[in-house]
């Protein structure tokens, strides 16, 4: 181990470059993992924008360029890419990463499965890669996969190809990854925590770490039947399960698949809202304002997540609409309860402006506009006139989409320092900021408007009349505008990593554990840790003192509780790896 | 250990039961927490099957087949004999809780001769039915919900063929016992969700 | 100092400077787009009710946006860190905030659930059983849609409606009008035709009031289309060749809608409402449409290849106009088949025909045929094959081997004999003498002999 810690601290400049692949590889240290997911999503992610600029190419002028094949193909992959292979494997690299050092634990509960998990998850990656290659191409029927338009019985009059098995399986093999991933979290949470770190003082990400833990283990495996029953379907059974010609129900699918995706919006969003919960901590110097509140809000929605699944399926004629409208709507509150705790913890805050902080504010303006035309969507008779239509593209882009990744780059520039030691150059950050900014509005609120004037999604044509022509033309600019921020953001990752300025452990006067260590950590995370008497141990190490007499103050009034947390730091993987 | 620091408290008699006195290991919140994950995935096979029963006007197999009915012996006995093999498995986790090994390795034995065997009646029973994977939804449920039980029940048994290996060579004590108390724990969801739910849905609903 | 600089200074000045900004970028950019913060106009009394719950939701909607911005803006732009070892307040929470955040948007949502749900029950409301209704079966299919009428029958039409579901024979007084496979409506009940014996017409009762809609009898529009044609000039259209469905203003009008294949959704925009096409599903959609007109419209579900050509066009006319419009489609209707259908009584055959024609034209629908060929065989996409003069071994070949664009059905799908069976009934049905376009390569194989 002291021979990785060594190798840990200057991770692009061994002498023996072999040396250092093979012992990123075969790694089980959860932060060289979350690293790893980090630059693999990351990669994703630039193929699902390449994929969306040639939809946007595509699309900005009424024509056709591509084949109607393709551009099916390419809008399928851009989804499936986005949210399986971005979105989420993000999310498990931040939680990978920062969870455990937020807990003051030496690593996961079982770092080896944990290893396991990543590179299923580049497996399944691969095999939605390599789908293009076989004949017929990739799945072409959306990440939704609807069937029967997925299966090749009789009445589909353009049966998908091979690519829409690789699809199955490879989502199903994504899906094994997030479960196991949620397992460890889990396990982590509950059993790794240092001493003194109650459930009560758990930092907000760790709790949303938790909450999209317990809907990945509840949710995907639905996901999975579902996937299992479409592959069987396309290969043996015939449509018996989905294509009612041979007595399957189409519908049918859609609610297992729902009863996923729904939730699976959460596990994309709720990582996003506790990383900006952290970084509002941080740079306003204030407690989060209603810490249990913002909690029990999340537990709330991931409560919820689970009861709004058909509100994809309003206009389906198949579902129970008055349920499913009150479930939808009462979503509502609880993330209201969120937006204004986020306010009130920068509300009279000693704030600073970072490019960690800018993105976390332009994620509560985005959200908020996602929130909004969620509520439009929830009522079923608008919905009926916007469902399927560009409105509901722009809004789930504006929560689950852009929200998101607005919030996962506040966690760039907020833990580069931690995982590299250098700060990210914060001038090439604000200018990423502002391109990204007004470009993803550009594109989104434009599309909304669109929506609204009844342009169907998923159509790689449309009939020209001039309102939906200017229209596309602005999404389409704005979707480069936003392109050519990223790569400001992928040139200031590249720039920071090679001339980035020296960060010491604690750059940002963090509040929590992860800032108690060294820049990056040692591959054992800590030598030792503060005492752990709040959500903010660090805050109280920095300012205990002089708030002795501050009412207000968490650590005075008792409010968190004196419970003892379990496990500790000295002898976590004992336990875990007894069975060795 | 670490753990034995900590003084015991008054556990439930059902978790000690399951899981010992001992703290849990994070090996056992694992493989619980996987066997939610386990229910869910069933519970979603299930859901598609009651769904498709529901609503469907293509219920018996499509070929002219038999719907396997469960009213006879075989199924019922093996039904029977899957269940119960959770007693041996249990006493074998009781077994190596106070140490005695050989007990343990003597009633994992009999589980893995009797899930054999009930793998075996399963083979028998899909090559008895006389329609195919594609005749219907019905046809189609059958195979997937046996098989998808059929695949965990083998892995239960690959797995707890290979602690009573480790067993023979001297592994597990008194203290080091998480994989046997884990694949209790998921030999008993294997049975009880085939004694719940598949048994009775797949040979008895009409 | 500059106006601007002077208001920059106190906090509400630069909070309504931000938001004049603000409020201009946005109002520049839905401006440059042309567009409206609104739904279209609607063409249709349930329409209305939406776009009406459509501009509470949009106005509750603006003032939380604005609000919430502007608490928002509010806070970035006044509290500011002005020292390094600046301490600001420590307060974690506030019961009375708490309290009003969590209450507030709950009222106002369980408000709108309240609003919304009457919304939805009136918006589905289905007409008044006396009242007179249009009933159109909607049926998608990959890349088309078929538009068929049910032709109301008058009570007088109906000499005894059988109060028992389980009985499906009606006699009719006049049934000349009826022809298998059409849809009648008595009462608030839809059936569909499956045989004539005389007088007696024997129906499939609807469940739950819906309708199989495989019938051919009323077919409007039907178009199969693979690109092409909904491409004029290099341009995705609205031309006379892409579906068009002709309903009246003013009666409720009944669209059943279903699918033949995969899933298709009905979306007119300025209906303000859609309905998936599901298959194995026949589902309805009531609307009043209260404004004549052109009404593009197009698929909104997701459906494979060419999903964003299946468009069509909604032609709302006024009763009258629609009066003729009937009549005179109904005029072009097939015409009733001379011959009772059904029962056990034979149908007289064609000469030199062999096979049944009745199970024929049965498959004819069921196979999809019409869907290229016309629904008497008159030709659509597909040629001409009514009375068609290639003989049997040959059209067998086609079915196995076809030439053109035609799908292949493999003997397992359509045997020898369900061949002989369409190809009986096309030499019973007219052959319309304007439509006697052969396609080069088969008539040169007639020419060839065979």
């Amino acid at each position: 181990m002291a021979t990785l810690a060594g190798a840990q601290t200057t991770p692009y400049a061994g002498a023996n470059v072999w040396r250092t692949v093979l012992e990123w590889l075969t790694t089980v240290d959860h932060k060289k993992i979350g690293i790893m997911y980090l630059w693999a999503a990351g990669a994703f992610g630039l193929v699902g924008m390449a994929f969306s600029l040639v939809m946007r190419t595509e699309l900005a002028q009424a024509g056709t360029i591509i084949s109607a094949e393709t551009y099916n193909s390419i809008f399928t992959m851009h989804g499936s890419v986005m949210i399986f292979l971005f979105l989420l494997p993000v999310g498990a690299a931040f939680m990978n990463y920062s969870m455990p050092l937020q807990i003051g634990a030496l690593d996961m509960a079982f770092p080896r499965i944990n290893a396991l998990s990543f590179w299923i998850f580049l497996f399944g990656g691969a095999l939605l890669a390599m789908s293009f290659a076989v004949e017929g191409g990739t799945a072409s029927a959306g990440w939704t996969a609807y069937p029967p338009v997925t299966l090749d019985t009789g009445n589909n009059a353009e049966p998908p190809g091979a690519g829409m098995d690789m699809w199955l399986v490879g989502v199903i093999l994504l899906g094994q990854a997030s479960i196991f991933g949620s397992v460890n979290f889990l396990v982590t949470i509950f059993k790794m925590r240092a001493p003194g770190m109650t459930m009560w003082r758990l930092p907000l990400f760790t709790w949303t770490t938790l909450v999209t833990g317990l809907l990945i283990l509840l949710s995907t495996p639905v996901l999975a039947a579902a996937l299992v029953l479409g592959f069987i379907d396309r290969n043996g059974a015939e449509g018996a399960f989905f294509d009612p010609a041979n007595g399957g129900q189409p519908l049918l699918w859609q609610n297992l698949f729902w009863f996923y995706s729904h939730p699976a919006v959460y596990i994309m969003i709720l990582p996003a809202m506790g990383i900006v919960s952290d970084v509002f901590g941080v740079f306003t110097r204030r407690p989060i304002f209603g810490y249990r509140s913002m909690v029990l809000a999340l537990v709330g929605i991931g409560l919820l997540g689970f009861i709004v699944w058909a509100h994809h399926m309003f206009t389906t004629g198949g579902v129970f609409l008055p349920f499913f409208m009150g479930a939808t709507f009462l979503i509502a509150v609880p993330t209201g309860v969120k937006m204004f705790n986020w306010i009130a913890t920068m509300w009279r805050g000693s704030n600073v402006f970072p490019t960690a902080m800018l993105f976390s504010v332009g994620f509560l303006m985005l959200f908020l506009i996602g929130g909004i035309t969620g509520v439009f969507h929830a009522a079923v008779p608008v919905d009926f006139a916007l469902h399927d239509t560009y409105f509901v593209v722009g809004h789930f882009h504006y929560t689950m989409s852009i929200a998101a990744t607005f919030g996962f780059l506040a966690g760039c520039y907020y833990w580069f320092p931690k995982m590299f030691g250098k700060f990210m150059n914060e001038g090439l950050g604000k200018l990423h900021f502002w391109l990204l900014f007004i470009g993803v509005n550009l594109v989104f609120f434009t599309q909304l408007l669109l929506g609204l004037d009844g342009m169907p999604r998923r159509i790689n044509d449309y009939v020209a009349n001039p309102g939906w022509e200017l229209m596309n033309m602005l999404i389409t600019i704005g979707a480069f505008v936003s392109a050519a921020g990223m790569m400001v953001f992928l040139y200031n990752v590249f720039y920071s990593l090679k001339w980035g300025e020296r960060a010491g452990s604690d750059p940002w006067e963090g509040t929590t554990l992860e800032w108690a260590t060294t820049s990056p950590p040692p591959a054992h995370n800590f030598d030792s840790l503060p005492e752990i008497r709040s959500e903010r141990p660090l805050f109280d190490l920095r300012f205990g003192e002089r708030l002795q007499d501050d009412p207000h103050y968490h650590v005075n009034n008792g409010h968190n509780g004196n419970g003892h947390g379990r496990g500790g730091t000295a002898q976590p993987s004992e336990s875990a790896r007894e069975e060795g | 250990m670490a753990a034995s620091a900590v003084p015991h408290k008054r556990v439930h008699p059902i978790r000690s039961f399951l899981v010992g006195d001992e703290p849990m290991t994070t090996g056992l919140w694992g493989i619980i927490f996987f066997i939610f994950s386990e229910i869910m995935f069933f519970a979603g096979l299930i859901a598609a099957m009651l769904a498709l029963h529901s609503d469907t006007l293509l219920w018996e197999p499509t070929n002219g087949g038999h719907r396997v009915e469960g009213d006879h012996l075989l199924p019922i006995l093996f039904t029977v004999l899957l269940v119960s093999t959770s007693i041996p498995m249990q006493l074998a986790a009781f077994a190596i809780r106070k140490g005695n090994r050989k007990a343990m390795l003597i009633n994992m034995a009999i589980v893995l001769v009797v899930g054999t065997a009930f793998i075996i009646n399963q083979y028998f029973e899909w090559e008895h039915a006389d329609f195919g994977i594609s005749d219907g939804p019905y046809a189609a449920t059958f195979y997937t919900l046996t098989g998808f039980h059929g695949a965990h029940v083998i892995g239960g048994l690959v797995f707890i063929f290979a602690q009573w290996l480790r067993g023979l060579l001297g592994h597990f004590d008194a203290k080091r016992n998480t994989a046997i108390e884990a694949a209790t724990l998921y030999w008993h969801f294997v049975g009880f969700v085939w004694l719940l739910v598949i048994f009775p849905l797949v040979f008895f609903l009409s | 100092m500059r106006a601007h600089q002077r208001l920059w200074r106190t906090r509400w000045g630069r909070l309504t400077l931000v938001m004049g900004a603000v409020a201009l970028a946005l109002l520049a950019l839905s401006g440059l787009a042309q567009a409206q913060v609104a739904l279209p106009e609607a063409v249709s009394e349930q329409g209305d009710s939406i776009r009406a719950l459509y501009f509470l939701v949009f106005g509750i909607g603006v003032a939380v946006f604005i609000i919430v911005e502007a608490m928002i803006l509010w806070v970035v732009f006044r509290y500011k860190r002005k020292s390094d070892d600046e301490l600001p307040t420590q307060i974690g929470h506030n019961a009375t905030a708490e309290i009003l955040w969590t209450g507030i948007p709950t009222v106002i949502v369980i408000a709108l659930f309240i609003i919304s749900f009457f919304v939805l029950q009136d918006i589905q409301a289905a007409a008044d059983p006396d009242e007179e209704t249009v009933v159109v079966d909607v049926q998608g299919r990959q890349w088309a849609w078929a538009f068929n009428y049910a032709v109301p029958l008058g009570t007088d039409l109906a000499e005894a409606v059988s109060e028992n579901p389980s009985d499906t024979e009606i006699m009719l007084e006049d049934p000349s009008l009826v022809v298998p496979f059409m849809t009648l409506k008595l009462g608030v009940e839809h059936m569909r035709v499956v045989a004539r014996t005389g007088d007696v017409v024997t129906v499939e009762r609807a469940v739950n009031g819906t309708v199989p809609i495989r019938h051919a009898a009323g077919s409007e529009v039907m178009r199969s289309f693979n690109g092409t044609d909904t491409v004029a000039e290099g341009r995705l259209q609205q031309a006379d060749n892409t579906p068009i469905v002709t309903v009246p203003v003013g009666p409720m009008i009944r669209f059943n809608i279903a699918s033949a294949d995969v899933l298709h959704a009905f979306y007119t925009p300025q209906f303000l409402t859609k309905l998936d096409a599901v298959p194995g599903r026949v589902q309805t959609l009531w609307v009043r449409i209260t404004e004549a007109g052109d009404f593009a419209s197009q698929c909104a579900e997701f459906c494979g290849r060419d999903h964003a050509r299946m468009i069509y066009t909604v032609r709302a006319l006024e009763p009258a106009d629609f009066e003729a419009w009937f009549a005179d489609k109904a005029g072009s209707a097939p015409e009733p088949i001379d011959g009772d259908f059904g029962g056990e009584e034979e149908v007289e055959q064609e000469e030199g025909a062999v096979g049944n024609a009745t199970n024929g034209q049965s498959l004819f629908f069921s196979l999809g045929c019409n869907v290229c060929h016309g629904d008497s065989g008159e030709g659509l996409v597909g040629p001409t094959i009514a009375k068609t003069i290639v003989p049997l071994d040959r059209v067998i070949t086609q079915y196995r081997e076809p030439l053109e664009a035609m799908t292949a059905f493999p003997p397992d799908q359509v045997s020898d004999e369900d061949v002989a069976d369409i190809y009986a009934w096309l030499q019973t049905v007219p052959r319309p003498p304007e439509a006697a376009v052969i396609p080069s390569k088969l008539a040169e194989l007639i020419e060839a002999g065979g």
